[in-house]
């Protein structure tokens, strides 16, 4: 239990880490855009060699600032989904691995940077980035999804606990003689359909991120499939409210 | 010295007629404010008085017909569970917004 809770709290130790890594890249990401834009303009406004040189020394330092937010923002991804409720060992293990996998290449993209000759190069450099995001893009909504899956499957198996617990103790006290439950036993069933119901729409949500592969607006579906996790989680919550209603009733005289 | 009689009289009787339109006077002139403040007075915002705390009306689990179970150690563990799970319900953060990817900029021309 405390090893338990140990690596918990280092993972969250982590991810905070990693999370201010990201903000400080992203920041130097959009100064340097910042930078781009300014000299790309000029550049293209009075296409001297000075303003084609400085234009491409810009846009290389962009092109690293960029690979460098998308890695510190992968490696950000990975330790929230290893500190993540809900999630099996396996699905932690398989997210890690592609994570780790994207980040290698961006790394080795941003490594092979310094080498372009020209504006042109750093143009085509840029390219095979924008080709490869599409599959970098929808593996992080896949784990972003997957997070948030995660504490809904955490929460609804402690509802669930809670339903067994109560189901239990109808048994005793229906031995006992103690309490007619007729209408608590109503009441569970009712609760029970709430967790079903919860469960549909979280099947929901994954099935809406199965649609990302084949198309290009993938955060309209991310936003739809968020959309339906927050169903879930609603029908979740009343669920538990039932329960409430239920413990009130068996501490209820006849 | 008989002439100052009536001199003596015609100034009483003005001084007399001056007090009464004094009088008339001032009694005109708060009729008039009254009649202004019945008008106007109403208009005027409250006075800005600080409300009394309101009790908080905290609706009670209590229970008026409690059954044999109302103190079952069990029930009232589940109870409890319950109640933990309720408030953490709406805590739960479904949206992670400051997880969504980064805004980057791919159409690199020139």
């Amino acid at each position: 239990m405390f090893s338990f809770l140990a690596g918990i709290i280092i993972a969250a130790g982590a991810f905070e880490q990693s999370y201010q890594n990201y903000t400080f890249n992203y920041d130097q990401y959009r100064q340097s855009h910042r930078d781009y834009v300014i000299t790309r303009q000029a550049y293209l406004s009075y296409l001297t060699l000075t303003a084609k040189s400085e234009a491409q020394n810009k846009t290389l330092l962009l092109l690293e600032e960029r690979d460098e937010t998308l890695k510190s923002y992968l490696a950000a991804l990975k330790d929230k989904i290893n500190e993540s409720e809900g999630l099996s060992t396996q699905e932690k293990a398989g997210y890690t691995s592609q994570l780790e996998n994207e980040i290698i290449w961006y790394e080795d993209h941003h490594n092979r940077l310094p080498s372009a000759g020209t504006l042109e190069d750093l143009v085509d450099s840029s390219n095979e980035v924008r080709e490869h995001y599409r599959n970098t893009e929808i593996l992080m909504y896949q784990v972003l999804t997957a997070v948030l899956s995660g504490k809904e499957n955490f929460w609804r198996n402690r509802v669930i606990d809670q339903v067994l617990a109560i189901k239990s103790n109808l048994a005793r006290i229906k031995q006992e003689g103690g309490k007619d439950i007729d209408k608590v036993e109503r009441w569970v069933l009712e609760a029970e359909n709430r967790i079903t119901r919860s469960q549909e729409k979280q099947q929901k949500a994954n099935e809406k991120m199965a649609e990302m592969n084949n198309s290009s607006n993938r955060n309209e579906i991310y936003n739809q499939s968020q959309f339906a996790l927050t169903e879930s989680h609603q029908y979740l919550k009343e669920a538990n409210s039932y329960l409430r209603e239920l413990i009130r009733e068996i501490k209820t005289a006849d | 010295m008989k002439l100052k009689q009536p001199i003596k009289k015609i100034i009483a009787k003005l001084e007399r007629s001056l007090l009464i339109k004094i009088g008339l006077g001032f009694a005109a002139l708060f009729v008039i404010l009254l009649v202004l403040a019945l008008i106007f007075g109403s208009k005027r915002k409250p006075a800005n008085v600080a409300p009394t705390p309101t009790p908080k009306v905290i609706p009670t689990e209590e229970i008026s017909r409690p059954s044999l179970y109302a103190t079952d150690a069990a029930i009232l563990e589940i109870e409890s569970r319950i109640k933990d799970i309720d408030q953490k319900l709406q805590e739960v953060d479904l949206k992670e917004t400051a997880l969504n990817p980064p805004v980057l900029d791919f159409e690199i021309k020139f």
